[in-house]
């Protein structure tokens, strides 16, 4: 296929710890297509947004990294640092949880806005300017000759949560990689943030979601992940998994939302020191049995992917 | 049971140039037995200063809060302990409640220290009985907070407020940090206690979905006001507002709402609270707006009739 984007083959991430080693990505293998909108979703604590760091090349220094990440071709896993820098904001970007914490205090919500243009583009710093009024404009935050000039507490958080993707989107990225943009937003402020996403998707820019809000993610993206204590579980079409989602993990995780009856998942949170040994679901599966032991293979039905022994 | 009548809160900042903040305006209320109340609204709408209005953590600018009867507001400390039991919150974070340095048993067995006249055995067994009503073994009684999981540790704070004996529950967003399985789990375990001990419930929320699936009546709130009561709401909404609440939840007509644009009130503006976002304003909505019943829902808009 030519028009892969993204291509994570085999990508583990162990963290040590005090306590333990932490599994937190294992072997993981995925890919985006271009112009596509893929979700992540899974608990808090399921090894989601190690992942999307990992990709972006940003984990915790302790961590080590196993696995090939390809993009658009290009191994970014196997680049310096200084090549990654010229990667991160003109091919891929993210967009953080919380605007506050990722703009920086002290500089103007222009100049942070212009600076991967300059960056990466080669602006020069009036071109880039007047692109970022632009942008400004685009999001509207009005007037933008004003507002450039305005610093992030200045800003309303809705309003800086739009700068954030005017500067993430300033030098035509490829890819967004947003880590729980809903977390603790209410509902006509995701409704805002979805809009916004859908207006960028619409030029062409292919996006990594990583969130737990399934409803978030089912009203945006065209292919679901499910993640379950550091392992991919199912990749599916939205469409067929809402209809009829295949792993049972994924299934209690349906039932639990409200709009089907807030069924609780049995059974305590595996703890991701220890991993259950096999499939790593079998201990809370209601229709768990001794071949759960070992490790399940991953299943292909009809473009779906399975990690499940049911569908061996 | 509860009720309130005519709440005001005004948050005021600032020392020499003063800024007014009105947060609660104008809210009456009632609670019953053994029923369960969601209130839903956008943050800022003053949800969570009703919240701590009715539980006595605030005291109302203007406005009375009764519990069966007996006038909360105004009332001497001393004379409040009595009734704190019976009114307890449960906020969104838990670490605001539980001390860090102490073990979860402790914390669990404060309101009965504080309230005098248990035994320490007595205390003891208490405890015990609340850890198991929350689905808590006994090993999680000597932990610290810090080694528990956020969902545990809400479980601590319910545990807690069941301590003495309440009969009106404030849940302020006590779901919304935590994942969909551990939200299910919790709302699951309140509304079990609630048949079990034939408590009050007041889920306070943003998340429209969940306040549907486990309340009996619902309060919609818009800039410290209530813009809409009643049963089945959520299927027949009234109120404008209400109905962009529930587009917004099912991701209907994706397009930025900018308030800035629709421009400021005038000065002194009295009319809906509404009129700034509002599609369908008329110039009729420039007069102030009253609460009307409407076949047994109450509806302030004045196009609902």
């Amino acid at each position: 296929m030519s028009d892969v984007l993204l291509k994570v083959s085999d990508v583990s991430v162990t963290i040590p710890t005090e306590q333990g080693t932490v599994h937190a990505v294992d072997n993981a293998t995925f890919s985006i297509n271009k112009h596509e909108v893929f979700s992540l979703i899974g608990e808090s604590g399921s090894g989601k947004s190690i992942l999307g760091q990992a990709i972006m090349r940003l984990l915790p220094l302790n961590a080590m990294f196993s696995g090939k990440v390809e993009l658009g071709g290009m191994e970014i896993s196997a680049l310096s640092e200084k090549e990654m820098q010229k990667v991160r904001g003109k091919i891929v970007s993210s967009i953080a949880q919380n605007p506050y914490l990722a703009m920086n205090p002290g500089i103007r919500v222009g100049t942070q806005v212009a600076e991967p243009m300059q960056a990466h583009l080669g602006m020069s710093k009036e071109d880039a300017k007047s692109r970022t009024c632009q942008a400004l404009k685009y999001f509207d935050i009005t007037p933008p000759e004003v507002r450039e000039r305005e610093y992030p507490f200045q800003y309303s958080g809705g309003m800086l949560q739009r700068a954030m993707v005017a500067m993430g989107t300033a030098a035509n990225p490829e890819l967004i990689i947003a880590d729980e943009p809903t977390k603790g937003v209410d509902v006509l402020k995701k409704r805002n943030i979805a809009a916004i996403f859908q207006k960028v998707a619409s030029k062409g820019c292919a996006f990594l979601l990583i969130t737990h809000d399934v409803g978030f993610a089912r009203a945006m993206s065209d292919r679901i992940a499910v993640n379950y204590c550091g392992q991919i579980i199912e990749i599916a079409e939205k469409e067929p998994f809402f209809k009829e989602p295949l792993h049972p993990y994924s299934q209690a995780l349906l039932d639990a939302v409200p709009e089907r009856g807030m069924h609780p998942i049995p059974g305590p949170s595996p703890s991701m020191i220890e991993v259950p040994e096999g499939c790593r679901f079998h201990p809370r599966c209601p229709n768990k049995a001794d071949r759960c032991l070992k490790n399940p293979p991953v299943v292909e039905i009809n473009g779906r992917c399975v990690r499940c022994w049911m569908y061996a | 049971m509860l009720k309130a009548d005519n709440l005001h809160y005004v948050y005021t900042s600032g020392l020499i140039k003063t800024v007014k903040k009105t947060a609660v305006c104008g809210v009456d209320l009632e609670f019953f037995p053994g029923e369960t109340v969601a209130v839903v609204g956008e943050s800022g709408c003053g949800k969570s200063t009703l919240a701590k209005m009715l539980v006595q953590q605030l005291a109302p600018v203007s406005g009375e809060v009764f519990f069966n009867g007996t006038k909360l507001t105004g009332m001497s400390w001393k004379n409040l302990r009595k009734f704190m039991g019976k009114i307890q919150l449960i906020p969104q974070n838990p670490d605001d409640v539980v001390d860090p340095r102490w073990t979860v048993e402790k914390s669990v067995a404060e309101p009965f220290v504080i309230c005098g006249g248990f035994s320490r055995e007595e205390i003891s067994a208490n405890v015990d009985a609340l850890f198991a009503e929350v689905g808590l073994s006994a090993e999680h009684k000597t932990r610290y907070p810090h080694e528990l999981s956020g969902g545990e540790l809400q479980r601590i704070v319910i545990a807690r407020a069941l301590a003495l004996k309440p009969e009106l529950l404030v849940c302020d967003e006590a779901t919304s940090m935590l994942d969909v399985s551990v939200q299910a789990f919790i709302v699951t375990m309140l509304k079990e206690i609630q048949i079990k001990r034939g408590l009050s419930l007041v889920f306070i929320t943003h998340d429209l979905e969940a306040a549907k699936a486990v309340s009996d009546r619902v309060l919609v709130m818009y800039e410290g006001e209530i813009v809409e009561e009643g049963t089945n709401v959520f299927d027949r909404p009234l109120h404008p507002y209400t109905r962009a609440l529930l587009d917004a939840a099912r991701y209907m007509s994706l397009e930025v709402l900018v308030p800035e644009e629709i421009g400021e009130l005038p000065y002194g503006f009295s009319g809906c609270s509404y009129y700034r976002l509002c599609r369908e304003r008329t110039d009729a909505c420039k007069k102030p707006q009253k609460l009307q019943d409407v076949s047994g829902r109450l509806v302030r808009c004045w196009k609902s009739k």
